[in-house]
């Protein structure tokens, strides 16, 4: 009996008073590079390749359409622009390394698009793409508004790559927008496949520099700003007293990808949540398997399936959006808030919950002072 | 006896581990007092700032008055004017101090940390945007009872309450108040209990280790966490005057004072600006536990202020309804149903919920207005009045006598 009670009291306090030894630095023994070998071999480099190989699609595509510009090699432009730019939608939360470095998440989509100073750019023919102050004016966005913003039909459109008096600089500008697409994705697939991804999976510990930190984050602050106030909450008023700004929405020009390109920027976020293989079913371990090896639980249930539930109840309250956000904004508001409030929901039990569970820190802090 | 014998060493043990490990006693550990007025410094310069709040308590008081003089003086109240003021668009207030500030009522109205980002306490952007719209709404009855000549059962227009002349919108609610008591729930309360006495705002980011460092805001004497609690106590007493004879109170301030008037409640405007005092202080001697127990003891004292008054107004108006049609009990009314409306931001200490649910809430100012023609519907409305008095009171833990007679 005193044998177990000594026991008992050693174990109490042990409880009571353990920092936790840990092989990871953060209380558990969660195999942290099995999940970041996860996350760089069959999630973000094959993200990044893929979206690689659309875009230098989209790159043969306007040369084809700028050697021949009709009305159908308009269309193909146009398609090859939309995968691209739904690829692209997959590797946005991947925002470290060398994609930070070069701006890559700026120089590819800020949006709303400068039209003013994109026409000003073509007219005179002279711009440095690298600037910070040309960010707005190139990428996706502003190829948005080449190929789909500026006439009301086709033949307009095609008609600037032709009998425009400035038709040479209309399909310059259209190569070297894509040919910055192009070079930035090839800068980072390149230093992935050098040197990064082993730098990547060794920095397995739980300092605010690690991996699985600044993954964790960006993963975080992609739902919290790039999907749920980029997309949504901007356009629908929601950080503007209510004034609407239907024309601030994603592919604005083309207007009916703006939904198309939630959906996939979603279930990007709730695959890399789940350890989902790239194109695949098979999952690895994930920020899923590691709350549930921390057993995290929120009200009684695995905060694991709380977010993936959530997630559904995301998915369920987009289908009542329509295809072009802009439209759905001015005729009712009311769904793209409902939409808004399902996403925010989940930042809570993913920026809030999870984090803590999971004892990493947020690095990054909203400006909502007074 | 063996196994109780364990059991006892177990528990033994148990808090003993606890004890050695826990900085919950903080008996000994702190040596600080609380001042007897709102007043800290730091290298002698106050480290006191809340010009925000008291701006958005000007602004509200201006739209106040505008509403009012406007029924004074039997001109317009232009819509227009009052959405430019909520959102403070286009230079509307009387001072460029006010239309400079920076600062606007419209989105600091449902947008608390806790209730409306974190969606604690059943809040959502729906919510939020839907309160705002019921504001504005009351913007336009102002406008139109403006436009009318007698208010009548259905007819919105002029009430001349003894020498006071009220504008009433159809249903006999007076929009005047339902924006003041309104606001002081969905705007100042929210920010107060929900927000900035919210822990998930005091200690986000790196605010606790700032602030136990003493690392204050770039520009200014406070941390950020001391500034989140003057903000708090801003929203309270930010519109007060103290210079002048008698003093002027505004808002919170003023209603507590007058709650404290009545003997059944008159220790509330000491025990919460002493929690205020003691926060504060326990905030700058990074004593966080203390600081906890003064954010329970305001949620819990402010919100009596809204119940207290609401069942007093109940009352006030109920015994009013034989008057005019029951016209002279809409005032009182009107004041009830904001006060009402601010019971859902309350915040129950360790909940993070409000007293009344959104839904409850809604309920009991659904019934008011549900006669016909709304407060116009005198017969029905008398046993209404009651009712809700009794739920208010009930749940808060005092009687309907004791909220009811000021003495």
């Amino acid at each position: 009996m005193k044998k177990i009670l000594l026991l008992t009291v050693t174990i109490c306090l042990l409880i009571a008073c353990s920092s936790g030894d840990t092989s990871n630095g953060n209380g558990d023994n969660f195999d942290r590079t099995a999940m970041l070998t996860n996350w760089a071999d069959n999630i973000i480099i094959p993200s990044y390749t893929a979206y690689q190989a659309k875009v230098q699609v989209l790159l043969t595509a306007v040369a084809t359409f700028n050697t021949a510009p009709t009305e159908t090699n308009l269309q193909v432009v146009r398609s090859s622009w939309t995968e691209a730019y739904k690829a692209y939608q997959k590797t946005s939360q991947f925002y470290f390394g060398k994609a930070m470095e070069i701006h890559y998440n700026e120089k590819a989509n800020t949006y709303p698009t400068d039209i003013v100073s994109i026409n000003s750019n073509i007219s005179s023919g002279s711009y440095d793409l690298e600037l910070l102050s040309q960010y707005s004016k190139q990428g996706f966005p502003a190829i948005d508004y080449l190929i789909n913003g500026l006439g009301a039909t086709d033949a307009n459109i095609v008609s600037f790559y032709t009998t425009n008096t400035n038709a040479a600089n209309y399909k310059k500008y259209l190569t070297e927008l894509t040919t910055q697409l192009k070079s930035n994705i090839d800068l980072v697939v390149t230093n992935w496949n050098t040197s990064y991804r082993t730098s990547y999976i060794a920095s397995n510990g739980n300092s605010v520099s690690s991996s699985v930190n600044i993954t964790t984050n960006l993963f975080v602050k992609n739902l919290e700003k790039y999907i749920r106030s980029g997309k949504i909450g901007i356009p629908a008023g929601v950080f503007s007293s209510g004034a609407l700004f239907p024309e601030k929405v994603e592919g604005l020009y083309h207007k009916t990808i703006s939904k198309e390109l939630l959906t996939v920027a979603l279930q990007a976020e709730q695959d890399f949540f789940n350890g989902k293989h790239f194109n695949s079913t098979a999952t690895g371990p994930s920020l899923q398997s590691y709350l549930d090896y921390v057993k995290a639980v929120r009200s009684g249930q695995n905060l694991s399936t709380i977010i993936n539930n959530q997630f559904t109840a995301i998915f369920t309250a987009n289908t009542n959006l329509s295809t072009n956000l802009s439209a759905q904004i001015s005729s009712d508001n009311s769904k793209m808030i409902s939409s808004y409030d399902a996403i925010q929901q989940n930042v809570v039990y993913i920026k809030l919950d999870m984090m803590q569970a999971l004892n990493i820190t947020l690095d990054y802090v909203d400006s909502d002072g007074d | 006896m063996k196994i109780k014998t364990l059991f006892t060493t177990l528990a033994v043990t148990a808090i003993l581990s606890l004890t050695s490990c826990t900085d919950s006693d903080d008996a000994g550990k702190f040596n600080y007092t609380s001042p007897s007025t709102y007043t800290f410094e730091r290298n002698s310069s106050s480290s006191v700032n809340y010009s925000g709040q008291t701006s958005r308590l000007l602004m509200l008081d201006e739209m106040g008055n505008y509403i009012k003089n406007t029924a004074t003086n039997g001109t317009i109240a232009d819509n227009t004017v009052l959405v430019n003021m909520y959102s403070n668009t286009s230079n509307p207030f009387s001072t460029s101090d006010l239309n400079t500030s920076g600062k606007q009522l419209k989105d600091k109205t449902a947008s608390s940390k806790d209730y409306f980002t974190l969606f604690l306490g059943g809040g959502t952007t729906t919510e939020q945007i839907s309160v705002r719209a019921l504001f504005e709404t009351q913007f336009l009855n102002a406008k139109v009872a403006s436009q009318g000549s007698a208010a009548a059962a259905g007819v919105a227009g002029v009430y001349l309450d003894g020498t006071t002349k009220r504008l009433f919108a159809a249903n006999g609610l007076e929009p005047q108040q339902v924006l003041l008591k309104g606001m002081m729930g969905a705007c100042l309360l929210d920010q107060i209990v929900n927000n900035y006495l919210s822990v998930n705002k005091l200690d986000e980011s790196s605010n606790k280790e700032n602030n136990t460092n003493k690392i204050v805001e770039t520009g200014t004497s406070y941390t950020t966490m001391e500034h989140n609690w003057d903000e708090a106590y801003g929203y309270i007493y930010g519109g007060d005057n103290l210079t002048t004879t008698p003093i002027a109170l505004k808002y919170w301030s003023s209603y507590i004072s007058q709650v404290n008037a009545d003997a059944d409640f008159n220790t509330i405007s000491e025990d919460i600006n002493l929690a205020f005092r003691k926060g504060r202080a326990a905030i700058v001697a990074n004593d966080y536990n203390t600081r906890n127990e003064q954010i329970d003891i305001i949620k819990a004292k402010i919100a009596l202020v809204p119940a207290v008054r609401a069942v007093f107004y109940l009352k006030e108006g109920k015994a009013k309804l034989v008057t005019d049609n029951g016209a002279k009990a809409f005032h009182a009314l009107s004041e009830a149903y904001g006060f009402i409306m601010a019971l859902r931001y309350t915040n129950k200490p360790g909940t993070n919920s409000p007293y009344f649910t959104k839904a409850e809430v809604d309920t009991m100012l659904a019934s008011l207005t549900s006669g016909t023609n709304g407060l116009w519907a005198i017969d029905s409305l008398s046993p209404k009045l009651d009712a809700i008095a009794l739920q208010i009171a009930t749940k808060f833990g005092f009687t309907v006598a004791q909220a009811e007679t000021v003495n």
